[in-house]
């Protein structure tokens, strides 16, 4: 798995690769995740089950994504799947310059590659233009594309000019039990809507900063607790000065994906704002905690709910205004029932089942055959009239770079990583020797060492 | 490449380094020559241009042969560990003896080093924030350092 997103950064990305992982060895795989360096959390840690993260050090340029380096990663790249055995390299997000890197290199190398796209974008706005160009050349020869919802896969499709037959769907999923429902948290005098998002404007949080005056002016009975941090903070704190709605308006800033839960069962309403979204898994999540869900009509959010459970409004002022204020309307006058949503949505969503659908997708790329140099040059070639050629330059230099590392730095001289005792593998008492004890002559105190002995 | 010493209540670890020097010779010999005789055949201040080469060429000499050509561990049974590094010149040479009761754990991890993943030896010390590496500079493979990590543990664990 590679991509810039991961812990200890929260967000749906981040989550995704983490459970995907973890399922994933369940099923007998062996991953490992590789992102960029987060402060001073560099090197190589390793997480529940086994799974080592490397934290490689490279520069981040915006919103923790990498500076695109293109040939600079490839040694370490090089060297972390030659000593991990890796022979799938999957990556997540079309922001992540880490993951386009990476997969580069991979086809470079010959290794089976496979890309998850959780993003919507535009075609007309020069960000979006040249985020296209990127994936196109990305996309060019990568053997399957995962997207989170089909409106997402609508979108990969058109953008990198793909054949629909190499793109699949497989939604997002949630740890149904960690979003158990709580009625006794929520308060009895208040409706509270709850927002959680990070506060950036293609996540809406303008409309909510209009809609939250006209739903206070127009229900005394109702309060806002918004959790997240962004550049949008500001203006919501400014908004809540202006209309004097402290004590109606609550901000909790940045919050740790383990106390989104513990937010979210303070609330009887869901309200999420976004312009543009693949998929949501907040949407799963807070209906998970019995929430009655809100939200804009945008990307692939009318694919994760059933209409019982949310109601869409346009992505105007007006209409989520109005939308919002009849839904607290009927909650109000116990219309809206949430008590079945949880074990609802534990039916529909499950980790395991997106694990499976991820492991076939590996078996099937598994079978194809790897392209010459040659052919993949051909591919590349057809990226555009500029764009063409610089790409096949790129590839072609890739590639010498290859082949100079294979020199300079033998797979033979790189020492193999011993693999992860995991907690599916149990050890019995035989194997250990605990006879070992390291004993500190001033302070009387005994470390146990407990040497895991040769099964060799 | 690991040999191993052993004393009574004391073992001594030592790894020397894996570079060929004939290799590193031949190759720095050759380059030089190739440079050499290009500036010679275009012509242009032949003189400074083979001072440079021959200035680059014994820079490159002196920094391969006054590399760090072996490191040793040496573990006593009932006072600690002993870390030394040997060099031809003294600032590359260096010791630490680490006594026993300031040695807080000893493990193997991996971690990054330019663009290599290695694994390392580190010795936690009580009142250090850092972590001693053993072998620093020729930091070598994982089944060598399992060698040196377990007859390690097992001396020390030996006193009581």
């Amino acid at each position: 798995m590679v991509s810039d997103f991961f812990f200890p950064q929260p967000g749906g990305i981040e989550s995704h690769i983490f459970q995907l992982s973890q399922r994933l060895i369940d099923l007998g795989h062996k991953v490992i995740v590789i992102t960029h360096a987060y402060k001073d959390r560099v090197g190589v840690r390793y997480l529940t089950n086994g799974l080592t993260v490397y934290y490689v050090p490279l520069h981040t340029v915006y919103r923790e994504t990498t500076f695109p380096s293109f040939f600079s990663f490839f040694p370490i790249f090089r060297n972390i799947v030659i000593r991990e055995n890796i022979e799938i390299v999957h990556g997540h997000g079309s922001l992540s310059f880490l993951c386009h890197d990476a997969i580069l290199h991979a086809r470079t190398m010959g290794l089976k590659t496979c890309f998850t796209d959780h993003s919507l974008f535009g075609f007309a706005d020069a960000g979006s233009i040249v985020t296209n160009k990127l994936l196109k050349f990305t996309m060019s020869d990568v053997n399957h594309v995962i997207c989170v919802s089909h409106t997402c896969r609508e979108n990969t499709v058109l953008r990198a000019v793909l054949n629909p037959k190499r793109v699949s769907v497989i939604p997002n999923a949630l740890v149904a039990e960690n979003f158990q429902p709580d009625p006794s948290k929520a308060s009895k005098d208040f409706l509270t809507i709850v927002v959680i998002s990070r506060l950036y404007y293609n996540k809406g949080i303008d409309l909510l900063i209009a809609v939250i005056p006209r739903i206070c002016a127009q229900h005394p009975k109702v309060r806002f607790v918004i959790a997240g941090d962004g550049p949008k903070s500001i203006d919501l704190e400014q908004m809540r000065e202006k209309y004097m709605l402290q004590d109606r308006v609550e901000m909790l800033g940045s919050v740790r994906h383990d106390q989104v839960r513990d937010v979210m069962v303070r609330g009887h309403i869901y309200l999420h704002p976004s312009l543009t979204e693949a998929f949501g898994t907040v949407l799963v999540e807070a209906a998970s905690c019995g929430l009655y869900v809100i939200s804009t009509k945008v990307g692939g959010v009318p694919e994760v709910l059933p209409s019982h459970m949310t109601r869409f409004a346009r992505p105007e002022e007006d209409d989520l205004a109005d939308t919002l204020s009849s839904v607290i309307t009927d909650y109000l006058d116990h219309k809206i029932k949430t008590e079945t949503f949880h074990e609802e949505v534990k039916q529909m969503y499950s980790w395991i089942d997106v694990a499976e659908r991820t492991e076939k997708v590996y078996d099937s790329i598994c079978s194809e055959n790897n392209l010459r140099l040659i052919d993949r040059l051909k591919l590349y070639y057809g990226c555009g009239q500029w764009a063409g050629k610089l790409f096949c330059l790129l590839i072609a230099i890739d590639y010498l770079v290859m082949v100079l590392l294979e020199w300079i730095w033998p797979a033979s001289d790189i020492d193999p990583a011993v693999d992860r005792v995991s907690s599916t593998f149990k050890i019995s008492k035989q194997n250990f020797d605990e006879s070992l004890v390291l004993t500190d002559p001033k302070k009387k105190t005994k470390i146990k060492t407990a040497c895991l002995k040769d099964a060799q | 490449m690991l040999t191993i010493k052993r004393y009574p209540g004391a073992i001594e670890f030592t790894v020397h380094t894996s570079k060929s020097y004939g290799t590193q010779m031949f190759a720095l010999c050759f380059i030089s020559f190739v440079i050499g005789a290009t500036s010679l055949a275009i012509g242009r201040s032949p003189k400074i241009i083979i001072t440079l080469v021959e200035l680059s060429f014994l820079l490159s000499l002196f920094h391969i042969i006054s590399g760090v050509n072996h490191e040793s561990l040496f573990v006593i049974r009932d006072l600690g560990v002993q870390t030394n590094c040997h060099s031809i010149v003294p600032w590359k040479s260096s010791s630490k003896l680490i006594p026993l009761d300031s040695i807080r754990d000893i493990f193997i991890n991996e971690g990054f080093r330019k663009f290599d993943v290695c694994y390392y030896m580190g010795i936690a010390i009580e009142s250090e924030t850092e972590i001693h590496v053993v072998f620093p500079t020729l930091l070598p493979r994982h089944d060598v350092l399992q060698k040196v990590y377990k007859e390690t543990v097992i001396l020390l664990a030996n006193n009581s």
